[in-house]
Order: structure tokens, then sequence, then C-alpha cells
């Protein structure tokens, strides 16, 4: 049985597109999509075999799962699912898909195909696009932010956002309320976003867009080398 | 770009709500807005000390944000129980578990019908000051059980199982901007308007008095008992939350928020009350 064929009703309320059912559906397949994002797939295409080697950048991984998830909710794409078959495997063909279509979007992919050059090309250990921003300096930035927090502070620096652990269980483990928790956490992360803007990490830092499409370059580029 | 403030408060915010759409599209759409986010993603992953591999613990919740601000119209909570209870015992007492077990929320949408008593607190005013800022205010109400509100609720003390409510003035129209937030003891502050999610200061009615806000707050869920004291800052202009939410006190009451702030032009109205263990 599969997720989504176990239970009817959330079948059901999934066709009709109804919010806590999209919402239960994404939860359970968010950790798959992110790891097949991550973990590469092969590619078969016209009788040629191609390799995606997955994106080593968490954004683009999230900006790619969220397009994922877009077209997977589509009124058409959730009628179309039997209900029968594994949703993962739907899901997975959704995926491949949209990576194909990404690919076919940047004139990279044809160029290497008629090279078939094995070896002309850099495999896997792509360097984020925004290796520019110095990962000393950021991690430096990061330390002096953290001297600011105080006791309580830092206990949820910790557990919630470097441990990762559920709300429910910062609760259990601090004694404090799941308001108090949750608003702890919002002021850490605004204050570090105006920290991180303040000291120049954010805006205006990097081109973005030539940035960007040196990203997809290096990932198409890499991304038939094997 | 006007879009770095909305990702700012994407992710900043913690929990799963709704988002938005515009915002989520443009993320697709517009290389620029991804390479901001990208950046994000970059100072976030080094704040939560995760490897380029690995999602943040904030990843999912997100893109689950953002997806579902595309994929459903108006996010809805999920109604009713999903599995068929062999009793109508059974689904008794997992409603008295599930009271039990769920935190109250800070926030409530109020019964119209609730009987409002006034709650009467010490005005803190600032120093050098004897007249208090007559055009602008607040009021504090508790919302009483229908049909169980007599005359010996006036003047009770608020206890930490009371729900509250607020109305405000605002005589004329120099300050359409309000923040209410509550303060205790090494604490930081407790949001009732804007939201926590929100920014700043919420646009009031000006040239009203008395005027209901219309939600309850339930005091268990966001406050201690103690020493309580409530602020409202009327503004020319929307205020700088992020410097409200850096305010912590180890004592009460704080005298003149604004001038510790330096915030000349902003008018305040605080309360100063005590909130009791339980109701007697």
């Amino acid at each position: 049985m599969t997720f989504l064929a176990e239970d009817r009703q959330r079948l059901e309320a999934f066709r009709r597109g109804d919010a806590w059912a999209l919402t239960d559906v994404y939860r359970h397949y968010a950790p798959f999509v992110f790891s097949r994002l991550r973990d590469g797939f092969a590619i078969g295409r016209q009788g040629s075999q191609g390799f995606f080697p997955g994106l080593k950048d968490l954004a683009t991984r999230e900006n790619m799962a969220q397009e994922i998830f877009v077209r997977a909710f589509t009124e058409a794409a959730r009628t179309r699912y039997d209900g029968l078959r594994p949703y993962r495997n739907y899901l997975g063909t959704i995926l491949r898909n949209l990576v194909i279509d990404e690919l076919r979007k940047h004139r990279e992919f044809v160029a290497w195909e008629e090279s078939e050059a094995e070896g002309d090309m850099p495999v896997g250990g792509l360097e984020p696009p925004d290796a520019a921003l110095d990962r000393q300096e950021l991690q430096k930035a990061v330390r002096n932010f953290e001297a600011t927090l105080n006791d309580r502070e830092r206990r949820i620096l910790t557990l919630r956002f470097r441990q990762g652990c559920s709300l429910e269980s910062v609760v259990k483990e601090t004694g404090l309320t799941d308001y108090r928790v949750k608003q702890t956490e919002k002021a850490i992360r605004k204050r570090f976003l105006a920290y991180m803007h303040n000291h120049g990490f954010l805006e205006g830092h990097t081109d973005g867009e030539v940035m960007l499409g040196l990203g997809w370059f290096l990932l198409l580029w890499g991304g038939y080398a094997a | 770009m006007k879009e770095a403030r909305k990702l700012d408060a994407l992710f900043a915010s913690p929990g799963v709500s709704s988002s938005d759409p515009a915002l989520a599209q443009t993320i697709i759409d517009d290389p620029r807005v991804r390479a901001a986010y990208r950046r994000r993603v970059l100072v976030e992953a080094a704040l939560c000390d995760t490897g380029d591999d690995e999602p943040t613990a904030f990843s999912y919740e997100r893109v689950e944000r953002l997806v579902l601000a595309l994929s459903v119209a108006a996010p809805r909570r999920r109604l009713g129980i999903r599995w068929a209870f062999p009793s109508l015992a059974g689904a008794v007492a997992a409603m008295a578990l599930w009271v039990w077990l769920v935190p109250a929320q800070h926030r409530i949408a109020l019964d119209p019908t609730s009987p409002l008593t006034p709650v009467w607190g010490q005005e803190v005013r600032p120093r050098g000051t004897k007249d208090p800022s007559w055009n602008i205010g607040i009021r504090v109400l508790r919302v009483e059980q229908p049909g169980k509100v007599d005359d010996s609720a006036l003047g009770m003390p608020l206890s930490i199982d009371d729900t509250i409510t607020f109305s405000y003035s605002a005589v004329d129209g120099s300050h359409p901007y309000l923040t209410l937030i509550g303060l205790q003891p090494n604490a930081p502050p407790i949001w009732y308007y804007p939201d926590v999610s929100d920014d700043g200061s919420i646009a009031i009615k000006t040239g009203v008095v008395d005027e209901p806000f219309g939600d309850g707050f339930v005091l268990q869920a966001s406050h201690h008992p103690g020493p309580f004291q409530i602020v409202a800052l009327f503004g020319r202009a929307p205020l700088d939350g992020s410097a409200l939410e850096r305010l912590s006190f180890a004592e009460l009451p704080v005298n003149s928020l604004t001038e510790q702030l330096g915030w000349p032009d902003v008018r305040e109205h605080s309360l100063l009350l005590n909130l009791r263990e339980v109701s007697q």
C-alpha cells in the first residue's frame, strides 16, 4: 500500500485539492524529492543515457522542489493520478520531466549531446554559485551574531536551528511555552537577517543574475559528463 | 528590490502559515529573486551549521509555504477526524485528551456575544509628565463566559487563565499607526498588534473612541503569572518592530519606552497589571 492509496479519504481530498491533503502529501514526500534532487539520477533520452548529477546547491534544490510540487499539485496532475500505483513513482516522473525541461531550456544540453567527448567536462563537485560569498567571513559573522544572543536564545538556536528538534520537543526540553519558543525563534531569524544585511552578506553582494547563469551552466556542463 | 523584504519575511517567520502567492511565483520566474533567495539560504545554512548537502531545519517548511501559496487558494486546516472511532465514548475521550494536550492559541476570534468587563491597571506615565495623552489610549477588557458575569467580576484582577481583549481611542488623525505589546520581566515582548509575523505597526482608524479590536488573547498561551505591562505606542508612521523585539527588562514598570528607544514623536499609553496564578 502507498501513502495515498492506503487512505481513500486522503486520496479523494487530494484529488479535490483540499489544503490539508496537499500538506500531508507534501510532508510525506518532501524528503524523497529533496534527496533525489541532491543525489541525482540516470536519464535515458532517445536511446542515449545521461546522468543528472544532482544539485549540490541547497537553494536551487529548494527552488526545484517548489516547482515540482506546484506542478504535481495542479488540478490536471492530481486528477491524472489513479491512486493505485505508488504516488512516489508518479512524483518521480514529474521530477524527472521537470529536470529534463530545465535542461532543454538551456542550449548547453544540446551542445553536450552533440559533443559526447568524455573527459571534456568537469564532473560533479559543483561549487555553489555564491561561492564568492566567503565562507570563512560568513562563519565569522555567524559567530559574532551568536555572541549577541542571550542564554535562552542560544539554547533555542542549538536545539531548533542546529539539532533540528521539533517545536514540541523544544517546548518539553526548555519548559518554555509554545508561543515563547516560536517568538524567540522568529526574533533570532529576523535579527540574523538584519545582521547579515548590515554586514553586506545579503543585497548588493554579488551579481545574482550572472552568478545564477553560471550556476546553471556549471550544472549542465557537469551533469552530462558522466 | 522590493521582493527582498518579502523574502526576509519568508525566511524570518517560523511555522507554516499562508505565504504570498505573488512571491512564490516570482521565485520561480525571476532569476534576480532566486539569487536573493539563494543568499538567504546560504546564510541560514551557516547559522544552522548544516553542510551543503543537508536542508536546514527550515527548508521543508519554507518550500511547503511556497507550494501551498500557489496550489490552494486559501490554505485551510484539516477539519474532522480521519479515523472511525469504535464508540462515542472513545471520541469523547479523544477530544478531552486533545484539549488537554494541545497548547492554547495566543490569539482567538472573539465571540461577539461574550460579556466584557474592564480591567484597571496602574497607568505608567513617561517621566516628567503629569498628564496622560488624552487623545490616544487603550482599554483592557476581560472576556467573560456568557451568563457567568455579575457585579463581582468588576474590578477583579487578571488571572493567568483569563482571556483579554482591547479597545483603543485615537481622537485626532495625527498618529494613525499602533503597536500594542505586553512586557514581562526577563522576556521578549508579547505581540498583540501587529501579529508576530507582521511588521512594526498596524494602521488604525482615527477619530474613534473605544474602538474594539475584536480579537481575544488567551493569557496562559503566552504569559506568566506576575507583573505584566501593556504598552500601546501610537506612531505617525509604522514603528520599527525589530527594535521592540530586542527589548527585555529585568524589572517592571518600564517608564517611557519611547524615551529609551529615542522615539520622541511616538505617543505611549502604558498600563501595569499583575497576573495572578489562577482565578479564585
